[in-house]
């Protein structure tokens, strides 16, 4: 069973229409993971005793839920019980959960089936998911490149086809990031919609807890289980975007990108338009918004981890380390300002979303996958520190709150980009509706050479 | 600032915080630098009477601003 040629939509159709098992389903995925485990490294652990069981197990009963024998994957941040629960450090490598984080539990109950847990990035304080000690997770379009992060392990096992969906954690676009470099889609939702209740936090008023899928219908089946809300997102994701008003942000901020990137941005916004949306110019401070979300994120990071700084610094690798060290020394003052900016900026956001556009769209990284250990990146003619570029255009809405998912549009040099489509605070819905319309337009994507 | 002035100063942030790098050990100061200068777009914004609080979704959305 080759989960590749199958979306999550089709597969659990075919389940409910009894033309396939959980069994089949589940040991097709556990071989392809097998497969490609030694040469992505999705996986920080495979468990394919404990998954054949539960699809036995699920074969047996009457299918009662939407992901009846599903194989899916849990970034090893989110708990499930009596697994590893390593969050991708050294210093948790013998954790293992003693019960489901809520999603964990919404999902199972739902008859998803957990084949093994997804390589992070350190903590889920990174975006290359290069980790010193479990190794770097790889781009399944380039192994010598990274598949992103901090969700990598989740995108590359959804990309190839080791899984049929992935949930991760975004809090400055650790979804979004590796969906775009993996070429697949990532939905970070409004703030708390989902509940991240046994979820390991890095930074609480930015963490987002996110689906990610090969199509936007997975993604939007996934997000209805972990809500709880049937069919409240797959309802109305044939509706049409004629009359769509699509901002467009200008501007210094966003022209700091690759040429390639922008070309099939602007080639993916052509496409809606032709669908009868309409480009709509628009300003906005993102430069504040990015540096809001910074210094939330730095500080609330070191509190976090403040215990473990104290108790077992060479316990963090180096690059999570430094981050964590130098959010300790970032002035109270900047915080509390970033937060009023915030505020501000949220209010002006919605603003925007209310009176002028409907969603804005935007590229979701500037630059496809850097490689493994590229620090820094030529662009506009100067060298530019790599992580700050990847979450340049993600981590602005982690700040505002808003609903912001990644849509495969395009190939440069080979490697896929993503558009990002934004929208207002809980209308996940025409978030939604508007990346099924560019997939529609676009057709078919292309599959990683695995 | 020089890297020393900001090295002493994020050294003694550390110590008040119980967090001890060892005497030699090499300190993020380029990142500490790095870090503080983008801040500055922070004061772009015209935030004056904004509390910083609660987050804004909280209140569900819209809501008024506390100015």
């Amino acid at each position: 069973m080759d989960l590749l040629g199958l979306t999550l939509a089709e597969a659990a159709a075919r389940v409910r229409r009894g033309e396939l098992s959980p069994v089949d389903l589940v040991e097709g995925a556990l071989l392809r993971a097998e497969s490609v485990q030694p040469k992505f490294n999705a996986f920080l652990w495979l468990d394919p005793d404990r998954a054949r069981a539960e699809a036995r197990r699920l074969a047996q009963q009457r299918l009662s839920g939407p992901l009846w024998g599903i194989p899916v994957v849990l970034k090893d941040l989110i708990a499930e019980a009596g697994a590893p629960f390593t969050c991708g450090s050294r210093r948790r490598s013998h954790v293992r959960a003693e019960a489901d984080a809520e999603v964990t539990r919404r999902l199972r109950q739902a008859g998803a089936v957990f084949v093994g847990r997804a390589h992070l990035h350190e903590f889920a304080y990174g975006v290359s998911n290069e980790n010193p000690y479990f190794g770097p997770a790889r781009n399944p379009w380039d192994p010598r490149r990274s598949p992103g992060g901090s969700s990598g392990g989740s995108a590359v096992a959804v990309a190839t086809g080791c899984v049929l969906a992935s949930v991760g954690t975004d809090t400055g676009g650790s979804v979004r990031i590796p969906a775009a470099l993996c070429g697949v889609v990532g939905l970070k939702p409004t703030y708390e919609l989902v509940p991240r209740d046994g979820v390991f936090p890095l930074a609480p008023s930015l963490d987002h807890v996110g689906p990610l899928a090969r199509t936007v219908e997975d993604v939007a089946l996934v997000l209805e289980v972990l809500v709880g809300a049937p069919g409240r997102y797959t309802a109305d994701l044939g509706s049409r975007v004629r009359g769509l008003r699509i901002g467009v942000p200008g501007g210094a901020f966003w022209e700091l990108a690759a040429d390639g990137v922008l070309e099939r941005f602007d080639e993916a916004v052509r496409l809606l338009e032709r669908e009868g949306a309409r480009r709509v110019p628009v300003e906005f401070p993102w430069e504040a918004a990015s540096a809001a979300a910074t210094a939330v994120l730095m500080v609330e990071a070191s509190w976090v981890h403040l215990r473990g700084l104290r108790e077992d610094l060479e316990g963090f690798g180096s690059d999570v380390r430094e981050r964590l060290l130098v959010g300790l020394a970032l002035p109270g003052e900047r915080y509390v300002r970033a937060l009023s900016v915030r505020r501000v900026l949220a209010r002006r956001a919605w603003q925007l979303l209310k009176d002028e556009v409907d969603v804005l769209a935007t590229p979701t990284t500037p630059i496809p996958a850097p490689h493994l250990g590229e620090g820094t990146t030529p662009l506009g003619g100067r060298e530019h520190d790599t992580r700050a570029l990847l979450t340049r255009f993600t981590n602005p809405l982690n700040a505002l709150g808003l609903p912001a998912l990644s849509v495969p549009c395009g190939i440069v040099d080979g490697l896929p980009v993503g558009l990002q489509l934004v929208g207002r605070p809980g209308d996940e819905a025409t978030v939604l509706a508007t990346g099924r319309a560019l997939e529609r337009a676009r057709g078919p994507f292309p599959r990683p050479p695995v | 600032m020089t890297d020393d002035d900001l090295r002493c100063f994020l050294r003694t942030c550390l110590e008040g915080f119980g967090v001890a790098p060892p005497p030699d050990a090499d300190l993020p100061v380029a990142l500490l630098r790095t870090v503080l200068e983008r801040l500055r777009a922070l004061d772009a914004v015209e935030a004056e009477g904004e509390e910083p609080l609660p987050l804004p979704w909280t209140q569900g959305w819209p809501w008024t601003s506390s100015a």
